[in-house]
């Protein structure tokens, strides 16, 4: 097959680095909320305090880097061009718009009322993002099993949403009578396992590989995840909104913690055949990441069983921090400096030297900074099960600092220069 | 007269940013045809998901049109056989795998 050398596939790379630099500011801003939030460890789920803080970080940083890897990745995983840029601009400042205004009003008393206004802005920014990969999904004749994660998780986004915008409608005016405790555990299932969750493991086969240079392993694995996950978390949801018996949801946890690790398993399996073996900043990242996302499925299973509050509130810090902001910031440093790279120096491939990928990273910044944020997460763990606020302030401090080193680094790859 | 050792030494200053090493070390060139001026590249990449794919194509076209005496360079894209480490240079084995 011959390919052509048109450019009408490639990813838009200035709309992606939109996302990825809004993202690393909003992690910023989630690492100083944290500060704050050493006297709520206990772990009750619906406070205003933790809810402005995982709204900040979820929606303002990992929903972020999802959706500018999505950008990024549709493209190039359904080798077709994502049905309008113009559109997921639009999204990207509805976006903002709408997710500031909920946080303001989840941060302060005085703002609450803003909470269903950008509730609805942000629902709709969404709705427009869900409608973009959809039309482009419908366009094609193919679909691999990393566009069925992509297309399911997406299909999560909206469901998920969709009740979130319930949630907000029902505390903000109390139009829509609902059980909220039920509906934000379902908005918080199928936001988590259902998008993020989907989407980090379509992205991680493509990317994986990729970096590892792995080939040649099976699917089975991964193949397992997706029917595991998906299952679970549909009868997750529904069994939570429908008020369905308890052994209902006990099934639909035992699919979703056996679909979490087969992922593992997966990536296990993918990294065992790796022909790069340095365990640079990227792979101590990612293996650190499996590690605390397997701690983290024990926990919430035990928090299943048990019930005790902390437990939930550990199972949240490991995926929080443990799992997806060590895997994100592992993928920020390779992704980062790639769409730096096609922007200033691609063009002068050929005409002058220019520099490698790797070179762009601080490499010292970026070990301290993977160190520290490995030393917080520790630190965050046992403020949490030892009831410390003060263990869980250090964890605190020490993650901020972590990510200043990463904003750093970001500075730093923007503003890389040829050396004469 | 253009030599394919012609063709595989310009191809060899094209470099993947990501790895570092030039696409010829990486065993990315799968073959080489020359007719008069015309050069027909078959190569692959090392991974389908490729973020660079299009660009390494430029990249690789625009050396083998930079020899002289070459007035076209066709790209031929394929992923049979798929590739692996070993078909990289001994030295981009021991560099990469330690």
């Amino acid at each position: 097959m011959k390919v052509s050398l048109a450019t009408e596939m490639a990813p838009p790379f200035v709309l992606v680095a939109h996302f990825f630099i809004a993202g690393i500011v909003f992690l910023s801003l989630s690492g100083i909320a944290l500060l704050s939030m050493s006297s709520d460890i206990s772990g009750y789920i619906i406070s205003s305090s933790l809810a402005a803080f995982s709204h900040l970080y979820l929606l303002g940083f990992v929903m972020m880097v999802i959706f500018g890897a999505m950008y990024q990745l549709l493209p190039v995983v359904l080798e077709a061009p994502i049905f309008s840029k113009d559109f997921a601009y639009v999204q990207f400042y509805m976006y903002i718009v709408g997710f500031s205004m909920m946080v303001s009003g989840f941060s302060f008393s005085e703002l609450h009322l803003l909470i269903p206004y950008g509730a609805v802005i942000t629902y709709l920014s969404m709705l427009i993002f869900c409608f973009n990969v959809f039309i482009t999904f419908y366009r094609l004749e193919n679909i691999t099993l990393v566009s069925k994660f992509l297309l399911i998780g997406t299909i999560f986004l909206f469901i998920s949403v969709s009740l979130g915008l319930l949630i907000g409608l029902s505390l903000g005016h109390g139009l829509v009578a609902i059980d909220i405790d039920a509906w934000v555990k379902a908005h918080i299932i199928g936001t988590l396992g259902g998008f993020v969750m989907m989407i980090v493991m379509g992205v991680a086969m493509v990317l994986i590989p990729m970096f590892s240079l792995s080939h040649g392993f099976e699917e089975k694995w991964i193949k397992a995840a997706f029917y595991l996950q998906s299952c679970g978390v549909t009868l997750c949801m529904i069994a939570l909104i429908a008020q369905l018996p308890i052994f209902i949801q006990a099934i639909a946890a035992f699919l979703m913690v056996s679909g979490v690790l087969c992922f593992v398993v997966q990536i296990v399996i993918i990294f065992k055949q790796r022909a790069r073996k340095q365990n640079d900043y990227w792979a101590k990242n990612v293996i650190f990441a499996l590690v605390c996302l397997i701690a983290s499925v024990i926990a919430c299973t035990l928090y299943f069983i048990l019930g005790f509050p902390l437990l939930g509130m550990l199972a949240g810090v490991l995926f929080f921090f443990g799992f997806l902001l060590s895997f994100i910031v592992g993928h920020i440093y390779k992704i980062l400096p790639f769409l730096i790279w096609y922007e200033k120096f691609s063009p002068l491939v050929g005409k002058q030297k220019v520099p490698l990928l790797h070179q762009m990273i601080h490499t010292k910044i970026a070990d301290a900074q993977t160190w520290m944020l490995f030393i917080s997460v520790i630190a965050l763990c046992g403020g949490v099960v030892l009831q410390l606020g003060a263990l869980f302030f250090l964890g605190s401090v020490l993650l901020l600092i972590s990510l200043v080193l990463v904003a750093f680094n970001a500075v730093f790859a923007f503003n890389y220069k040829i050396k004469e | 007269m253009i030599t394919e050792n012609d063709v595989y030494n310009a191809i060899s200053t094209v470099i993947d940013p990501e790895v570092g090493f030039d696409i010829v070390s990486l065993g990315l060139i799968y073959g080489v045809k020359i007719e008069e001026g015309n050069v027909h590249v078959t190569m692959t990449l090392s991974t389908k998901g490729c973020p660079l794919h299009e660009l390494i194509q430029q990249w690789t076209k625009d050396a083998v049109l930079k020899i002289e005496g070459v007035q076209n360079c066709d790209i031929e894209i394929v992923w049979e056989p798929a590739w692996n480490i070993s078909m990289a240079s001994e030295r981009v084995k021991k560099e990469l795998c330690g």
